[in-house]
């Protein structure tokens, strides 16, 4: 199956008005967005000294942005050191301790009705029936069950012939 | 004030590049240069699984959930639909169901008893020792349960299984950016935190559970809002492993409209505060050591909430008030700062949808709407997770959680 098919992308289910609010604020945000830049824009354009007035104006800032920018490119260091670390221990740690002995036991049908409250006789309901209705008091027990429909029985099988023997 | 301010910068910052980290090493050790989703390599053995589907008001979907999934590529398995209380024609259209599916069972309750109950009257029913679940109005890919059976037939540690929802309905902004943010920021935390040692939840909506783990944790907690992230935590601190697989696809569908998405993530995130207050006080044992760092990045998440919202009414105090200099917010406009967060943000959806474009061709379209996602969704994130303290901690002790029919966006 392709993915695509269950999709729903219909934007003209919308009001005309509510999807060209939509594609008109998402613009504004991109342009706000891009005027955030300006002053690392700033600082491109005096490395290159196209503008040698700028220098006096947005120092301050040039400082800060590098800063910043040198301290993010620590963090990332580190962050990376510390995830890769605990990683490898993880792997390291637990790289053998697969074993667990209750994983294949199969729960008795007994047991799941007890740790669930609910009769032995209504889990046995449940468990055989392709159709049931289970019935719940106010606290959410289930009190008893209607209208099991069970599995069919299979066919019983015709007895083999002597010309088969 | 300097303090606030800092860890309002940090913490999303370093979460970030955390995430990235951990999903870049997932993607080079777990998905590059492996098979293909159409392409699952055989497994040792084929188990009978039980696909179970809880129901309620799904009249609407319920057929083509359940055609899709009888049309999975597996050998041996059967579907049991539980019709929790539905006031419309599910039950009625289940039943016609079963006549063309032979291996359809239904379980009818009576009442609206919730999802999780919904499960455990399945877990009983079920002849499959491997619980799939979706929801009523998800469509699992045909390789789903190839895909998470995989990882159950790999080590018997393995309690559950989770898979990668996708969101189908994306006709409007809120849609779209659903669709980023399940990649972006959900796809890539649960890669990452596979790398750490643990998941923080499976995604309700796709996970595959051993029936024997689950019977060991006590099975699905009735009184919690979002069962499965309970039963995530449970399956982990008794040392069960819960594994992702980005291969196990299964389309869903998510509220395009502002309330029901605030009434889903307020769910969500009381559904996260319920859990780390019932469970942080057991986790205090070097045996729990793996699940720290999961309940730090909650709780840190839950301060940073309380943290904004401190700097915001800092700055509405300050515009009428003169305040102390060091307690003075000048504005809540993103500066310097907000580039720096925004950059990281845009640099993280960047790297999801590289890593995403083998599951969903042309994801990369929608880059174009994550410009909104800093804000607008932190912003959600943020309150909602103001919201859901208050309402956890003064949450009646055993209330029982039940169905409310969700948005499903414009269709």
């Amino acid at each position: 199956m392709k993915a695509d098919v269950l999709l729903i992308n219909k934007p003209k289910l919308q009001r005309p008005v509510q999807r060209t609010l939509f594609g008109l604020i998402t613009l504004l945000a991109w342009m706000a967005w891009v005027s955030l830049w300006l002053p690392l824009i700033t600082l491109v354009v005096w490395l290159l000294g196209f503008h040698t007035g700028y220098i006096e104006v947005f120092t301050g800032s040039h400082e800060r942005a590098w800063h910043a920018l040198l301290q993010i490119a620590a963090l990332i260091s580190l962050c990376s050191l510390v995830t890769a670390s605990w990683a490898i221990y993880n792997w390291w740690r637990f790289r053998r301790t697969t074993r667990r002995s209750n994983s294949r036991r199969v729960v008795p049908l007994p047991a799941m009705a007890k740790a669930l409250k609910i009769s032995q006789n209504s889990a046995i309901h449940l468990r055989e029936s392709t159709r049931i209705t289970l019935i719940f008091n106010a606290d959410g027990y289930v009190v008893h069950d209607k209208n099991a429909i069970p599995f069919p029985q299979p066919e019983p099988t015709a007895p083999a012939t002597g010309a088969d023997a | 004030m300097r303090w606030l301010l800092d860890f309002a910068f940090y913490y999303p910052l370093i979460m970030s590049i955390f995430w990235m980290c951990g999903s870049l090493i997932y993607f080079f050790r777990r998905e590059r240069g492996k098979p293909t989703r159409v392409n699952p390599p055989p497994l040792k053995e084929y188990p009978f699984v039980s696909l179970i589907v809880p129901c309620h008001n799904e009249g609407e979907q319920v057929r083509e959930t359940l055609m899709q999934l009888n049309a999975q590529i597996y050998p041996d398995f059967e579907i049991i639909a539980v019709n929790d209380g539905s006031r419309d024609d599910t039950g009625a259209r289940l039943e016609a169901l079963q006549e063309e599916m032979p291996r359809l069972r239904v379980i009818h309750l009576a009442s609206n008893q919730g999802k999780a109950m919904g499960l455990r009257m399945a877990a009983v029913a079920a002849r499959g020792e491997f619980l799939v679940c979706i929801d009523g109005d998800a469509m699992l890919d045909e390789y789903a349960t190839h895909w998470m059976m995989s990882h159950m037939m790999d080590g018997p540690r393995v309690g559950a299984v989770t898979g990668n929802p996708r969101i189908r309905n994306r006709s409007t902004l809120l849609g779209k950016l659903q669709v980023g943010e399940f990649s972006s920021i959900i796809g890539l935390i649960k890669r990452a935190q596979r790398i750490y040692g643990s998941i923080f939840t499976v995604s309700g909506v796709i996970v595959c559970f051993r029936k024997s783990a689950v019977h060991d944790v006590g099975y699905w907690s009735t009184d919690m809002v979002t069962e499965d992230i309970d039963i995530s935590w449970r399956l982990q601190m008794r040392h069960w492993d819960i594994r992702y697989e980005p291969n196990a696809l299964c389309w869903i569908l998510m509220p395009e409209t502002l309330r029901g998405l605030w009434k889903q993530r307020l769910r969500w995130a009381q559904g996260g505060v319920e859990v780390i207050l019932r469970y942080t006080g057991s986790l205090m044992n070097w045996r729990q050591r793996r699940k720290w760092l999961l309940a730090l990045e909650y709780i840190l998440s839950v301060l940073w909430a309380y943290a904004m919202l401190t700097i915001f009414v800092l700055w509405l105090v300050g515009l009428f008030v003169t305040m102390p200099a060091g307690w003075y917010v000048q504005t809540l406009l993103p500066q310097w700062n907000g580039v720096i967060l925004g950059t990281i943000c845009l640099i993280q959806f960047f790297f999801s949808t590289q890593i995403d474009r083998r599951y969903e061709a042309r994801i990369g379209r929608n880059y174009y709407w994550m410009i909104w996602y800093p804000l607008a969704y932190w912003l959600l994130s943020m309150l909602t997770t103001i919201t859901a303290l208050p309402k956890a901690l003064f949450k009646r002790k055993g209330t029982r959680a039940v169905w409310e029919s969700p948005d499903r966006g414009v269709r």
